[in-house]
């Protein structure tokens, strides 16, 4: 029996689990999070699950799979990922075939006050929300780029919050083309959108616009939003700012899978340049949950054998591919945005780093001997991608244990 | 109606539904800060999905645990500085 580890239960992991084991693989799967469906199947509880994402999730529940949810794969050896528990503990999962299938996090570009309490990611501020996050009244400012924001303005609204504005950077020229593109290859995420619209209108819709700065105190106050000639000042009570999507690549960049503008590289069968690993989703490329999904079955299918099966699912990734460069496109972000940060822009948040030390610097790696920038808890998770956009940085190296481990269970587990 | 559960913020106790994230706790309780920056600074959540480490916050006496990636439990004590 083939053993099959599959590393994020979002619906590219998911679909990959469920194709595996219906070809008889082994299957084991993890996921950091307390429970399957990943970012944008994150629920709070059964009920509160999203109407696509139920039949995955009923079918996941009745496959005959290890679980180990709240685990954080930490290290990825020849045929064995190291995996770090909720409570702390280290356990190795030995593999076969591995499929990587961490998705994708928010693009953070750092503006003056973006540090400030209640400015969040849009999509973390979706994840709050689904968390429980209450906010009924609250003044939220929705900026970045992507169609995401539109998402998130439409929940946050529906939830009870008051949209002042949606930030959008590209122009409306583009995303008008984006609208038309979507109708022609895609038509039922039109719907979604008018459903999303339906909440949030009529809230101001800025194009070509992003943020300028955020004041605060304790928590952010007011947001200054500009198309780089006009400034919109807005009283806010929460921020929630995101630009597009990245790939979350560590792992595949530390099992030594190749790499191409800033996604892993996979072949047909979703197998990466490393024999026995495959990825699948959002790691392989922005291209949203119906890509993910037919990755993920194919990627199951291949690493379990089946690549009869698998090649079968080729003619619907074409349509799905084509869709992804059409909104990668739309949402190309522009030159200007690489201002928004001041001197004093703190763009290392984990160790305090502001532009002004950093802009100078050669590159990633002299970054980290003159001022620890990217070597703090996130190990340059949000920064790196910031600097890459700002300064065409590249982060290549990634090193065991990509999450902050105890030293003491990285002894006691040799 | 969700079944609720009892947690404490920074020793007061709070009423909250079952599956709610520790980090949604915090916020509940009216903290805006769950850590202070290396510089002395409030922060908060920012990614909500554990990577960016911001929301880190004492839990059951066990530091630095990422608040938006863990559930509230009964009892639980969290800390934020």
């Amino acid at each position: 029996m083939t053993k099959v580890v599959v590393v994020g239960a979002g619906p590219a992991g998911i679909a990959a689990v469920w194709r595996a084991a219906q070809s008889q693989a082994q299957v084991t799967l993890i996921d950091p999070h307390p429970r399957p469906g990943g970012q944008i199947w994150l629920h709070a509880d059964e009920a509160a699950a999203p109407k696509e994402a139920k039949p995955w999730l009923d079918k996941l529940d009745r496959l005959p799979v290890t679980r180990h949810f709240g685990s954080t794969v930490i290290d990825i050896l020849p045929s064995v990922v190291r995996m770090q528990s909720e409570s702390g503990g280290l356990e190795y999962v030995e593999f076969d075939k591995l499929i990587l299938a961490p998705g994708a996090q928010e693009l953070f570009l750092p503006f003056p006050g973006w540090t400030l309490p209640y400015i969040m990611g849009a999509g973390g501020a979706l994840a709050l929300l689904r968390g429980g996050m209450p906010v009924k009244g609250l003044r939220i400012a929705v900026a970045g780029s992507g169609p995401l924001l539109f998402a998130v303005a439409g929940k946050l609204a529906q939830a009870g919050a008051r949209i002042i504005a949606i930030s959008e950077q590209t122009s409306r020229r583009r995303l008008l083309g984006f609208g038309v593109g979507t109708l022609m290859h895609n038509p039922g995420k039109i719907l979604e959108g008018i459903r999303h619209a339906r909440h949030y209108l009529p809230s101001p819709f800025y194009t070509n616009t992003w943020i300028k700065e955020a004041r605060g105190d304790s928590r952010v106050r007011e947001v200054t939003l500009t198309n780089g000639k006009r400034l919109h000042r807005l009283k806010c009570d929460l921020v929630a700012c995101g630009f597009g999507l990245v790939s979350s690549g560590a792992l595949a960049v530390l099992a030594g899978c190749d790499q191409q503008s800033g996604s892993t590289v996979v072949d047909r069968f979703q197998q990466t340049s490393v024999k026995n690993i495959f990825c699948a989703g959002e790691i392989t490329g922005i291209g949203g949950v119906d890509l993910s999904v037919i990755e993920g079955e194919i990627a199951g299918l291949a690493a379990a054998g089946n690549e009869s099966e698998a090649s079968r699912c080729f003619p619907k990734l074409e349509k799905q591919r084509k869709f992804a460069r059409w909104l990668n496109k739309s949402f190309a972000l522009k030159a200007q945005l690489k201002d928004m940060p001041d001197e004093d822009t703190i763009i290392c948040r984990c160790e305090d780093i502001t532009y002004g030390q950093l802009k100078n610097l050669a590159d990633q790696c002299s970054a980290k001997l003159y001022t620890r920038c990217g070597m703090g808890p996130c190990q340059g998770r949000i920064c790196s991608n910031a600097l890459k956009f700002l300064l065409g940085w590249d982060l290549n190296t990634v090193r065991p244990p990509v999450f902050p481990a105890k030293i003491g269970d990285l002894i006691s587990t040799p | 109606m969700r079944e609720e559960i009892e947690v404490s913020v920074n020793g007061r106790l709070f009423v909250v539904p079952v599956g709610t994230t520790v980090a949604v706790a915090v916020l509940l309780a009216g903290e805006t800060a769950f850590r202070t920056s290396i510089t002395g600074q409030p922060r908060s959540s920012l990614c909500g999905i554990g990577i960016c480490f911001e929301c880190r916050v004492t839990i059951d006496h066990h530091p630095h645990q990422r608040a938006c990636h863990r559930l509230c439990q009964p009892g639980m004590e969290i800390l934020t500085r």
